[in-house]
């Protein structure tokens, strides 16, 4: 019996793979049986390969019997083009020729598939556990809570340096075929080298060069992936990302936390309004407190304009230098306590909160009334369920202050309006971002919650 | 009845609640406003009813798509002039009597010119946004700002300062026959649905006035119309209110708030119709642009791809908004105003529903034209 020699194709993949030192390329020989297997060792799932490849062949009768075992395996896939085929070996795919016969089986060894805890936006009731880095069991997930025939899942190759897995995700009983069109061309479009997390993604999905505003969600509760795919709302998953993305998304969304659907309609209904309260103070607060000081103290009764004025005693600088120093100060601080790690943050507000809360009125760089203020805003701006909004609403906050500290009060109120008008003018595929949804009135579910 | 087309109609009749009309209603008191407000009324929801039924036959199209498909050429161009310089001239009364508003009653020290650029940075960004945008932005700041004036006027009609007397004595004033300048004047508050000469672009399916609609929009305006008129007369007397610049301003300044932060309620007030104002401003010009880049249109003036002859047109906008802000004076502004209302309106409506029923006829022929 002469040695058999491995096919061509196994030649051609193994130059292209070298010299790399973990690629295998191994003939499986037994009493004038041959097989050859061709994989990238640590990408393979070494068990799973020894009990469903190998320790088969040693078993079987004959090549033929072990040819059609192998090919009824529920791994196994098509041998694509060249070019794909390089990059399913790269991502664990093991391929078995017997006899000149190419199989091409899928034994991929994840390792970051467990269910991560849900950190981002933790709840009371709702589910615990997030998604995870693991597309195979991201889109588990989504299917183990979503029982549809009609949901659906589409790989999409994204033309970057890493090849890295994206899926499309959505209901195609209720999305907006329009809306999916779109999505898909903005993907096949995507002109960048490299991207490896839903955020990334999300922020080439804004065109425009500046944008203030995110129109796209990223997320990581599975229970608002389900939420929103029966809203009819597309769902991007990124291997290596424990967030998906979702698109389109309005305002509104933003502003909604899965917790309002697990609590008693006052009681949710109460959050809602405190939260949008949160939202209209983080923005407005700092500048009325400028207009209030700088422009127009007379609006505020006597008594809450003398004593405004009277805490502002011995600040040497107009309110709006004090406002602009104070928020730098807060802004930091919170910079600082994310970026940091955890042993260390409590060092540093611990430091900062000190600074800003007695030694900065002690020494009249600030008045007392301007600490609560930057306290209230600081804690307001944490009531925002999805964190881009609550960071777009610092720059927003930002704008404003200096629109008010140019035109006074009027500024204020005019500015405001500005922000109205730039989210009402702003649509996230098509959907108008801000719009109120009346619930009785067109479709309630599309496009907004 | 589409809700947006309320919200045109409403924020327009909201906005001229502030502005000189109330102090043209009032000049009049004795010589026959009541008769003319009701006249007024009638005939601006059933100018509002022939409005909505002749747009309704051109669905998504604005008034020069429709002029230009259907109407002579020698027609259009100069019909299409004259209302967007009439439209530019409704939006820079409002900007100026806002201006003059904030400059008595808010920030006196300040320049106008720097009160006028608080308005163009967002008013411009307002006139560029897409004509379906505005529409929801003036939904929303509706829906934010009414609760106030509601409130305003609840406490105002409720107030022990109103003298119902001095309201009955405006009462008494029916036996006259109706006012031209009053008559127009609160014809101006009623007809929002002008706008519909470019608005009517986004409204594919504009539903006609049912039954409950007109009831209600009846039943708006003469809220209106009368708490504009009626309020200021009930604070402020009927025979003293002759020399009040602003009646309106004047009788929220009447009304306080003990326990409020804010004490008096005039700042709400201000507040409530500024935002309102900007809103009507953004409407008008948007219109008067539209309707004026529909006539002249510089194709070489480009900057890359972009055609900057709205911008420039925006420009002229404001560079004429702050001249005339800043010579115009009050009792200039009030004639003006009036002679607005007197000779301009009245030739703006009726040209409006002639040159839309020359279109529907032409559209009519050219259909028998086209079956033939």
């Amino acid at each position: 019996m002469t040695e058999q020699q491995a096919p061509p194709l196994l030649n051609e993949l193994s130059k292209k793979f070298k010299p790399s030192d973990d690629v295998v390329q191994t003939p499986l020989q037994i009493k004038g049986q041959c097989a050859f297997l061709f994989y990238v060792r640590t990408v393979v799932d070494g068990d799973k390969l020894q009990q469903t490849v190998i320790k088969p062949f040693f078993e079987m009768a004959s090549e033929e019997d072990y040819a059609s075992y192998i090919l009824s395996l529920p791994n196994q896939i098509e041998i694509p083009e060249i070019d794909k085929l390089l990059m399913l070996i790269s991502a664990g795919a093991v391929i078995v020729a017997i006899d000149n016969q190419l199989c091409l089986l899928e034994l991929r060894l994840v390792k970051n598939n467990e269910v991560q805890e849900t950190t981002m936006e933790p709840t009371i009731h709702g589910p615990q556990k997030g998604l995870s880095e693991d597309i195979g069991t991201t889109i588990n997930l989504i299917r183990q809570r979503y029982h549809r025939a009609s949901l659906k899942v589409e790989d999409i190759i994204i033309d970057d340096a890493s090849n890295i897995a994206v899926s499309l995700l959505y209901d195609s009983d209720r999305v907006d075929p329009e809306v999916l069109k779109k999505i898909k061309k903005e993907l096949g479009n995507l002109k960048t080298p490299l991207f490896q997390s839903g955020g990334e993604l999300q922020h080439f999905l804004n065109k425009s060069k500046f944008t203030l505003f995110p129109t796209a969600m990223v997320t990581e509760r599975p229970d608002r992936i389900v939420y929103n795919l029966v809203a009819g709302k597309i769902v991007i998953a990124i291997d290596g990302s424990p967030n998906v993305i979702v698109v389109p998304v309005i305002f509104f969304d933003f502003m909604a936390s899965m917790e309002d659907n697990y609590h008693v309609s006052a009681i949710s209904g109460f959050t809602i309004l405190l939260r949008y309260l949160g939202l209209f103070m983080c923005i407005v607060l700092p500048s009325l407190y400028i207009a209030m000081t700088s422009y127009n103290p007379e609006i505020l009764r006597i008594e809450l304009a003398l004593t405004v004025a009277g805490s502002r005693i011995g600040v040497p600088y107009p309110s709006f230098i004090e406002v602009i120093f104070m928020l730098l100060f807060m802004e930091l601080l919170t910079e600082a306590s994310m970026r940091l790690p955890k042993a260390v943050s409590g060092t540093a507000t611990t430091v900062g909160g000190l600074i800003l809360g007695t030694a900065a009125t002690e020494a009249a760089l600030t008045s007392t009334i301007m600490v609560i203020i930057i306290s209230a805003v600081a804690i307001s701006t944490f009531v925002i369920p999805i964190n881009e909004m609550s960071f777009a609403v610092r720059v927003v906050r930002l704008l404003l202050i200096i629109y008010t500290s140019l035109f006074g009060m009027v500024g204020l109120l005019i500015g405001f309006l500005g922000i109205i008008m730039f989210m009402a003018n702003k649509d996230s595929l098509g959907t108008p971002y801000l719009k109120i949804p009346w619930k009785s009135k067109t479709n309630e579910l599309e496009g907004g919650q | 009845m589409s809700r947006f087309l309320f919200y045109l109609i409403i924020i327009n009749m909201l906005t001229n609640m502030v502005s000189i009309t109330p102090r043209i209603l009032i000049a009049g008191s004795a010589k026959g406003t009541i008769l003319s407000m009701i006249v007024a009324l009638i005939l601006g929801i059933w100018l509002t009813y022939i409005l909505v039924i002749l747009f309704r036959s051109f669905p998504g199209q604005d008034l020069p798509e429709i002029l230009h498909a259907y109407a002579p050429k020698w027609m259009a161009t100069p019909v299409l002039l004259f209302l967007s310089v009439a439209w530019y001239v409704a939006g820079l009364f409002t900007i100026i009597i806002y201006t003059f508003i904030i400059l008595r009653f808010l920030t006196p020290e300040m320049s106008i010119y720097v009160i006028v650029l608080t308005f163009a940075i967002v008013v411009t960004y307002g006139v560029f946004m897409a004509t379906k945008n505005i529409l929801y932005m003036s939904e929303i700041i509706f829906v934010l700002v009414v609760p106030f004036i509601i409130f305003i006027q609840i406490k105002g009609y409720i107030s022990p300062e109103l003298n119902w007397d001095y309201v009955r004595i405006a009462l008494m004033e029916f036996n006259h026959l109706p006012d031209y300048g009053a008559l127009t004047s609160s014809l101006f508050i009623v007809v929002g649905t002008a706008n519909l000469v470019i608005f009517n672009r986004v409204f594919l399916n504009l539903k006609k006035l049912t039954g409950k609609g007109t009831a209600l929009l009846a039943f708006i305006c003469t809220y209106v119309l009368a708490t504009t008129y009626f309020l200021p007369i009930g604070f402020g007397g009927f025979d003293s209110l002759e020399n009040v610049l602003y009646p309106w301003i004047m009788t929220s300044d009447s009304i306080r708030m003990k326990f409020g932060i804010i004490e008096r309620v005039v700042f709400l007030f201000i507040g409530a119709f500024l935002a309102l104002g900007v809103v009507s401003i953004i409407i008008h010009w948007h219109v008067s642009i539209q309707l004026l880049s529909s006539v002249i249109q510089f194709k070489r003036f480009k900057w890359r791809k972009f055609n900057l002859t709205n911008p420039l047109i925006m420009v002229i906008f404001w560079v004429v908004a702050m001249v005339v802000t800043k010579s115009i004076t009050a009792e200039g502004l009030f004639k003006a105003v009036e002679m607005y209302d007197d000779f301009v309106l009245p030739a703006l409506l009726l040209l409006l529903v002639g040159s839309l029923l020359v279109a529907k006829k032409g559209a009519a022929s050219k259909w028998r034209e086209s079956k033939k």
